[in-house]
This record gives structure tokens, C-alpha cells and sequence, in this order.
């Protein structure tokens, strides 16, 4: 690929984000935010596939790159999609959605220092985090066990692999994908977790009445059966996860 | 930041190989899927991975990958799996705790950056001393105060 195409398709990736910024608020008709999305997954199918063409060329810092285009436009269409959610009332989704929009960008960070307004976008899914949600001062972390799994970039048994778990080769952050088995060994409640989407859900209040803890909504009185402690439940695990490939 | 002395039970043989580096298991035999299984910290590859490409040859300490079942703390902080360092490796390179350490803090502020400017850690070093006994220390605190315990472990090997 010449550098000019390279600057085409950059030119492109920049026109495409500053043009769908604008709907990325609130208040614009969730319609459009659903075409914007769509166009958004169009324009990541043609970076993965300069990605896999700069892969096949040894270009490494190329193939980053494209990783790093891949995780913003991702991260606009979740913010994209956490404004839908909201609108629909599906508080618990959009939560999943702003986690995702940050991780992505952090994945943005790491992939290529090239690019710019990185931590602009940073910056906003701080203040929507903080302006819309009530804060999580607790979060579910697990304890598991597991056994296998295969390297995302080069699918053999990450034991037998060259591959750093986490590391960036060619555009693919290297990860354990497709475990064998999990089991739960322990939950305990930290204030940071590795996955911020194990929040807590339900809450009992001094009433001793369930509430949802993000909206705060009366869900149900606590069963007689549960009235040993303070109840409550919340998200321990999450199998979701992001398109890093 | 902590650093505290802590017990290693090493209960089986070093593999006796020209290894500088061995990673111990969390325990050596589990019952898992009504298999025996040894567990290891969900990080064991990735240190041993980081460690030989930086040419400290490092193995496990017990069991092979494919009866290998691992644990993972599902926090922010990196549990990393306990390591010894063989005494007379430390002889032979004086550099060795110190390059291990900060080839470890490299690969964390790599895999943190834009989630986490200094990372908390859990270290277990363990070396083994002169006269063959094994000393070890724990190490809790930010990625940034790893490089400190560095004297600490190479005081460890007398």
C-alpha cells in the first residue's frame, strides 16, 4: 500500500469520526444513531480487511494501525449504542456499552500512538460515566479456575505459542480465547476490578426492600426466606467480550 | 507498599536445568474434573513467555502445561506467579533479579497503559540461599515500587 492510500483511507477514518461525532449525544433521534452504527461496522470491515492485507505485507506498525482506527470507531459505536439504551430505558446495557467505549479506547492508546484526540474522547465517557451513573463504590470480582484455551492470534495452545497474552502482534491483541472450562472459586467485592461491568444490581435498602441500584426503583420486598444480612446481587461474570482480532 | 518475608513449601525437586528462573505452582496437585491437576496463576505463560524472550531461561517448577489448570483473580491488580531464582544464576549475573524485575515492570505499563498509570502487583520471590535453603518475600504495591525490592532479593541469596 502506497502512502497515499494509506493517508486516503486515514483521511476517510477521520472524516467519518468527526462527521458521526455529532450524533453522539443524547438527545439525537436514536434512528439515526442505529444508520450511524450500522456505518460504523461497514467502515471496521474494510479496516480489518487493509489490517489482514498490512499483516500479509510484514507491515506491523501498519496493521497497528488499523487496530487502533478499529477500537475508536468501536468505541463510537458503543457510546453510540449506550445513548439507545438509555433511551429505551435498558440502564444496565448502557452501563456495558460505556465500559466497552473505554476499553476500546484504552486498546486505542496501546495499539498506535499515532493517533490524536484520544484522550478528548477519554475525557467524555469520564463525565457521561459521571453525570449519568450514580458510581459504583463496590464491583463483583471472581476467583475461577480454568483449563485451556487457544491464542487469538495464531490459534494454537497458548502454551505452545510465541505470544504474550495482551501484547499486540499485526493489529490482534494476543488473548486466551475458547477455555475449556471455568469453574467459580471464590466472589469477593472490590472497589476495582478487572471487569467493570460486575457491578452490583440489586441492592436491599433500610426498608428492607430490593432495589435496583442504578435507578433505585422499589423491585420486590425481601423475601422472609433471605432476612439473615443485607441482600445483594449483582453481575459476577461477563463472557462478552471485545473484537480485538 | 508492602513487602513481607513469606513461607514457600517447596515440597518436590527442582527440575535440575541450566534455568536461572523457575515459575512455582500455587499448589502442585488439585482434584479438577476428576483430574489430578497442577495449579498455576493465570499468569504463569505470560512470564514465562516475557522472561525467555528476554533470554532468562526460566521453567516451571513442577507438573507440565498439559495437566495445567489455572487460577485467575478477576481484579485490576496483576497476580503474578511466584518466583525463584536460582542462587548460583544470581552469582553468575548479579544484574539477574534486577533485569527480571524490570523486564516484568516493562510488560506490565505496556498492558496497563490507558487502563492503569501504576498498577498494583502480587509478587511471591523466592531464592535459593548459599547453603540451599529457600527465603522468599511478598510483594504488594504499584508496578513503580518493584524495581526497590530488587536489593532485597539479591540480599536474600546469602
Amino acid at each position: 500500500m502506497s502512502d497515499l492510500s494509506f493517508k486516503n483511507i486515514v483521511d476517510q477514518y477521520n472524516e467519518l469520526l468527526t462527521r458521526t461525532a455529532k450524533y453522539d449525544y443524547f438527545v439525537r433521534d436514536a434512528q439515526i444513531q442505529k444508520m450511524t452504527i450500522e456505518e460504523l461496522k461497514s467502515r471496521i470491515a474494510v479496516l480489518k480487511g487493509f489490517k489482514r492485507q498490512a499483516r500479509e505485507r510484514n507491515d506491523e506498525e501498519a496493521a497497528n494501525a488499523f487496530l487502533h482506527m478499529q477500537c475508536v470507531l468501536y468505541s463510537r459505536i458503543s457510546s453510540l449504542s449506550m445513548w439507545i439504551e438509555l433511551k429505551r430505558h435498558k440502564f444496565h446495557r448502557a452501563w456495558d456499552h460505556l465500559i466497552d467505549a473505554q476499553e476500546y479506547l484504552a486498546y486505542a492508546k496501546r495499539a498506535s500512538s499515532k493517533g490524536f484526540g484520544i484522550d478528548d474522547l477519554v475525557a467524555k465517557l469520564v463525565k457521561v460515566e459521571q453525570g449519568i451513573f450514580p458510581g459504583f463504590p463496590l464491583y463483583n470480582s471472581l476467583g475461577l479456575t480454568f483449563k485451556g484455551g487457544v491464542c487469538s492470534v495464531c490459534g494454537k495452545k497458548l502454551e505452545e505459542c510465541e505470544h504474550i497474552e495482551e501484547k499486540i502482534y499485526y493489529g490482534v491483541v494476543c488473548r486466551r480465547i475458547r477455555i475449556e472450562s471455568i469453574d467459580v472459586d471464590h466472589t469477593a467485592l472490590v472497589a476495582e476490578p478487572k471487569d467493570r461491568r460486575c457491578i452490583i444490581s440489586e441492592v436491599e435498602d433500610d426498608n428492607g426492600e430490593m432495589r435496583d441500584y442504578i435507578t433505585w426503583k422499589v423491585l420486590r420486598k425481601k423475601s422472609t426466606a433471605d432476612d439473615k444480612g443485607k441482600i445483594i446481587r449483582g453481575v459476577v461474570y461477563n463472557s462478552h467480550d471485545l473484537d480485538l482480532s | 507498599m508492602n513487602v513481607e518475608p513469606e513461607e514457600v513449601d517447596l515440597d518436590y525437586p527442582i527440575p535440575q536445568t541450566d534455568s536461572a528462573v523457575f515459575i512455582l505452582p500455587l499448589a502442585k496437585s488439585i482434584e479438577y474434573k476428576q483430574k489430578e491437576c497442577v495449579l498455576y496463576a493465570d499468569t504463569t505463560p505470560a512470564m514465562l513467555k516475557i522472561l525467555r524472550t528476554n533470554g532468562i531461561g526460566t521453567d516451571l517448577a513442577y507438573g507440565n502445561t498439559d495437566e495445567i489448570v489455572y487460577r485467575e483473580n478477576r481484579s485490576i491488580d496483576w497476580f503474578a506467579p511466584a518466583l525463584l531464582f536460582v542462587g548460583t544464576a544470581i552469582s553468575q549475573n548479579p544484574d539477574l533479579v534486577s533485569i527480571t524485575l524490570n523486564i516484568i515492570s516493562s510488560y506490565l505499563y505496556d498492558i496497563f497503559k490507558g487502563k492503569k498509570d501504576d498498577p498494583n502487583v502480587h509478587c511471591k520471590f523466592a531464592v535459593q540461599a548459599e547453603g540451599g535453603e529457600i527465603k522468599s518475600i511478598k510483594y504488594e504495591g504499584p508496578v513503580s515500587g518493584l524495581m526497590g525490592i530488587s536489593p532485597i532479593i539479591q540480599e536474600m541469596t546469602k
